[in-house]
């Protein structure tokens, strides 16, 4: 879209307070609902599926052929289309030489993808979409705003103010009483449409078969009441066996909306006779459009072919941070939510993408809900790439993309740093020249380096049996060095030989700005580092659950070399790896068990993935700390991204924030446990309540210290 | 196939807990009987059958018109009369050729849509299934569907409880163009 006015567009939306409320109720209730139908989906099933997958795309063109033969002998009509425009005009000619007037359509995301109803409107059909979500999105003449549930966004009472006006029927604001009406009130259209049009969520090449997935059950009526059907489906739906189609229908429904079974799965290889009014029965048409429309390229996209293994189920949309807040209409173009960004770019190109891609704040969790492990962060970051490669990267984005080089650099005088990043002018010169909030306030440098400090602790260091490396990242090692002195303490308490390499920051905040050279830099120097240690037997662990999510997830796909496969295999979240020595037995329990302290324990978006289990509830468990869970998502401070200037990152982020900043503020806890240093700044700004790594909680019961 | 009475408890377990009924009847007497009690309780006025063998559909339609409904199966209707009577049925009685234990699941292929349209257009659905022909998980389906869609040219119907939505603030509501009620029987022996 080009001239997108993102940030009228954000400062717009946030002006929403009900349906931020509505919007971010319902993607916790979907997120938790999923999370428990997936409860017994392992690892394994995950690579499982996302194999299936994989499989069905490198064997695409075959799979076409296959599909094609089989259906042109159940006697059906196929068509490929390469563009949205071929698609749309196929169906509208079909339409004009069958003398059709009326269509209903079931919900079909690549109808809107294409957008087909404005042709064929255009064309003088009616069009009439008959999910309750799309048709009230479609009188409402909007788009959907969420891939399985595309009226989110609508309240009930703005819902029925919405048929009261657009179709005259005063309705009470309570959903029973409108699914009544829009039933008997479809049910009339169902019955008199010449054309049902549907998309389709499986194409099995094997038998040359459709499979549509609904609930309400209007893909059924669809599919059955009219005298032709056209399914318009993209390429990358097709499945080669019905082994690999019934994994997929077995996933699609938990992930999608926590359901064990979705109500209705309607399969079909023809179109079969039905009943006509007033008539016996005839044979209906059934043309099945095979749509490309940029996903061929796609395929040949080493980063964004990803995208194509995607079953639409919409899991990674209820825990997206900043989706949570804005919707889809503006986290979105026609596609909206976290894999809407690469399907922008697949199907309406680059600038399309770009122009919502900054709301992606890299929090990974997406990654993390994504039933095939979509590597969408990724994507995003490559897409912020591209397109800041060929337009130039925005100012700001630069300058905290280079966030850690701007660390280091100021740590070289850090009292006089500090002494200026107190100052009002100073803050109005970040802001108005960097684009940093002035709000925001940065930490305070440690006087000297953790390298500086441990320099005088390595004079003493022992010989371990069991040897770690100690990657800091950067706020431990400039800012928050009593983390990395107590990680090291506790490591060598243990008996660890502790050394930390040469080492830069993690690489996080240029991933997240797209800068992807600088992130490939940093990667080559920390791995070429890391991997010194590791090929002599060294175990890589970090205080800072995002390194950890750097080097396992971003540097081998960034750099793709042994080396950083071997360093990604070796590195821990310090934590976990506790938790190992723990279950093992090996680990020193001879520390102080407190009494009367209480905490809460949030638990870092990059850390999910890694951390499942919550090693650190067990540690605070083990320490005596009465610890609370609280789990509102993520804190939407995506490192730097949440410093960014107004409606480009602070007032975003600080709306994120709110369920969690409201829970911790009224707790009476005496602090917050989380690993991540970025996340404390964020809770410390909005609670003024004290966040603590949890290995300074353990280093001080070691000591026999009180909590600090 | 596993039809142990663990695999029908479970499926009953399933259909409940969708909002929809079960119930494990021995003969077709009993069968009648309770599809009869459900069209007097509902008080619907026509009643249509597919696809249930005709010994089943005779002694149905026999009680059924008895107590003042009409009843007929779809294979003795003129085909003309078809889609009217489907429209205004209240009731749609059908077979079923498989069923899921594990996700309450009713697997229905149908030879043509008239078929189709006796689960999809009436507010109530009513299907029997022989309790032979439940299978315990959804991945056990794969065979089965490779086979139907290979011979032929049914369309397969996956059908787990009523039609539901929950488009508006994600309040689960039933019956928004399917069934508002779904009701399964389940029989000790063939349906014939």
């Amino acid at each position: 879209m080009k001239g997108r006015n993102l940030i009228a567009e954000v400062s717009e939306a946030l002006k929403n307070r009900n349906q931020i409320e509505n919007l971010r109720t319902s993607m916790l209730c979907m997120r938790d609902k999923r999370d428990a139908a997936m409860a017994g989906y392992t690892e394994r099933d995950v690579a499982e599926l996302r194999s299936i997958r994989q499989s069905s795309l490198s064997s695409l063109n075959e799979n076409i052929k296959i599909l094609k033969e089989r259906l042109e002998k159940n006697g059906c009509n196929f068509y490929f289309a390469k563009t949205a425009k071929d698609a749309c005009e196929y169906v509208a000619s079909l339409a004009r030489s069958k003398a059709v007037k009326r269509i209903v359509k079931a919900k079909s995301m690549t109808t809107e993808e294409i957008e087909l109803n404005k042709w064929l409107i255009a064309e003088g059909f009616e069009v009439i979409e008959t999910d309750l979500g799309e048709w009230l999105v479609q009188i409402a003449g909007q788009r959907p705003s969420h891939l399985t549930a595309p009226a989110i966004h609508l309240s009930r009472y703005e819902i029925s103010k919405l048929i009261e006006e657009k179709i005259g029927v005063k309705l009470p604001a309570d959903p029973k009483e409108v699914t009544k009406f829009v039933r008997s009130f479809l049910r009339e259209k169902f019955l008199t449409a010449d054309m049902g049009i549907t998309g389709g969520n499986i194409l099995v090449a094997e038998t040359g078969s459709l499979v549509i997935v609904t609930n309400e059950g209007n893909g059924r009526l669809v599919t059955s009441l009219p005298r032709i059907h056209v399914a318009i489906v993209g390429v990358e739906k097709l499945v080669r066996t019905w082994n690999d189609a019934v994994r997929i229908l077995d996933v699609l429904p938990k992930s999608a909306t926590g359901q064990k079974m979705a109500t209705y799965i309607t399969i079909l290889n023809s179109g079969s006779e039905t009943p006509l009014p007033n008539d016996g029965l005839a044979k209906r048409e059934f043309h099945l459009v095979l749509l490309d429309n940029g996903r061929l390229n796609a395929l040949q996209d080493k980063v964004m072919s990803e995208a194509l293994k995607c079953i639409r189920c919409s899991a990674c949309f209820n825990v997206c941070p900043t989706y949570s807040v804005l919707g889809g209409h503006v986290f979105g173009y026609i596609y909206s939510g976290p894999i809407g960004i690469p399907w922008t770019y697949i199907s309406h190109g680059l600038e399309n993408a770009a122009s919502f891609a900054s709301l992606c704040i890299s929090c990974g969790l997406c990654r993390e809900t994504c039933p095939i492990n979509i590597d969408t962060p990724t994507m995003v970051s490559e897409i912020k790439h591209r397109y800041g490669a060929r337009n130039g990267y925005r100012w700001v984005d630069r300058r905290l993309a280079g966030y850690e080089d701007l660390i280091k650099l100021a740590s070289i005088a850090p009292d006089m740093s500090n002494f200026l990043l107190d100052t009002g002018t100073m803050k109005w010169i970040l802001e108005k020249f960097i684009g940093i909030d002035r709000r925001v306030s940065l930490p305070k440098f440690s006087k000297k380096s953790l390298r500086e400090l441990l320099d005088v602790a390595f004079a003493s260091r022992t010989e371990g049996e069991r040897k770690v490396a100690y990657f800091a990242d950067s706020m431990a090692y400039y800012i928050n060095t009593d983390v990395g002195l107590a990680a090291v303490n506790v490591l060598r308490k243990n008996g660890f030989e502790v050394t930390m390499p040469p080492q830069r920051g993690s690489g996080m905040p240029s991933f997240l700005y797209g800068l992807l050279d600088s992130t490939k830099n940093v990667a080559e120097y920390n791995v070429k580092h890391l991997y010194e240690y590791v090929s002599r037997g060294y175990d890589v662990v970090s205080t800072e659950p995002t390194a950890i999510y750097c080097f396992r997830f971003v540097y081998p796909k960034l750099l793709g070399t042994k080396e950083a496969q071997e360093v990604a295999e070796k590195s821990y979240e310090l934590f976990g790896y506790l938790l190992r020595m723990l279950e093992n037995n090996k680990l020193d329990l001879s520390f102080k068990r407190y009494k009367d302290v209480k905490a809460i324990y949030y638990l870092p978006c990059h850390s999910r993935h890694l951390s499942k289990d919550k090693p650190v509830l067990k540690f605070l468990e083990m320490l005596g700390i009465e610890t609370e869970f609280i789990d509102y998502g993520c804190c939407g401070m995506g490192g730097t991204w949440g410093m960014k200037r107004g409606y480009e990152g602070y007032e975003i982020s600080k709306v994120i924030a709110e369920p969690l900043v409201s829970a911790i503020s009224e707790s009476d806890v005496d602090f917050v446990v989380t690993e991540c240093s970025l996340c404390k700044i964020q809770i410390e700004r909005f609670t003024g309540k004290k966040v603590i790594h949890p290995i300074l909680l353990l280093d001080k019961a070691y000591k026999g210290l009180p909590v600090p | 196939m596993n039809r142990g009475s663990d695999t029908v408890e479970r499926f009953i377990s399933e259909l409940e807990k969708l909002g929809a009924t079960g119930k494990l009847l021995k003969t077709y007497a009993d069968v009648v009987k309770h599809i009869s009690g459900l069209v007097v309780e509902k008080g619907a006025k026509l009643v249509l059958m597919g696809d249930l063998g005709r010994r089943l559909s005779s002694e149905l339609s026999k009680a059924i018109t008895s107590i003042g409904a009409s009843c007929f199966d779809i294979k003795d209707v003129d085909r003309r009369e078809l889609r009217k009577l489907l429209e205004k049925a209240d009731i749609g009685i059908t077979g079923a050729d498989l069923a899921v234990a594990e996700t309450g699941s009713l697997v229905i292929a149908s030879e043509n849509d008239a078929e189709r349209l006796l689960s999809c257009l009436p507010p109530i659905h009513i299907a029997i299934i022989s309790k032979e022909n439940i299978i315990d998980n959804f991945l056990e389906l794969a065979e089965w569907l490779r086979r139907m869609q290979n011979t032929g040219t049914r369309t397969i119907s996956i059908i787990t409880g009523p039609s539901r939505t929950a488009d508006i603030e994600l309040e689960i509501v039933m019956g928004v163009h399917g069934p508002c009620e779904q009701h399964v029987i389940i029989l000790e022996g063939d349906v014939e």
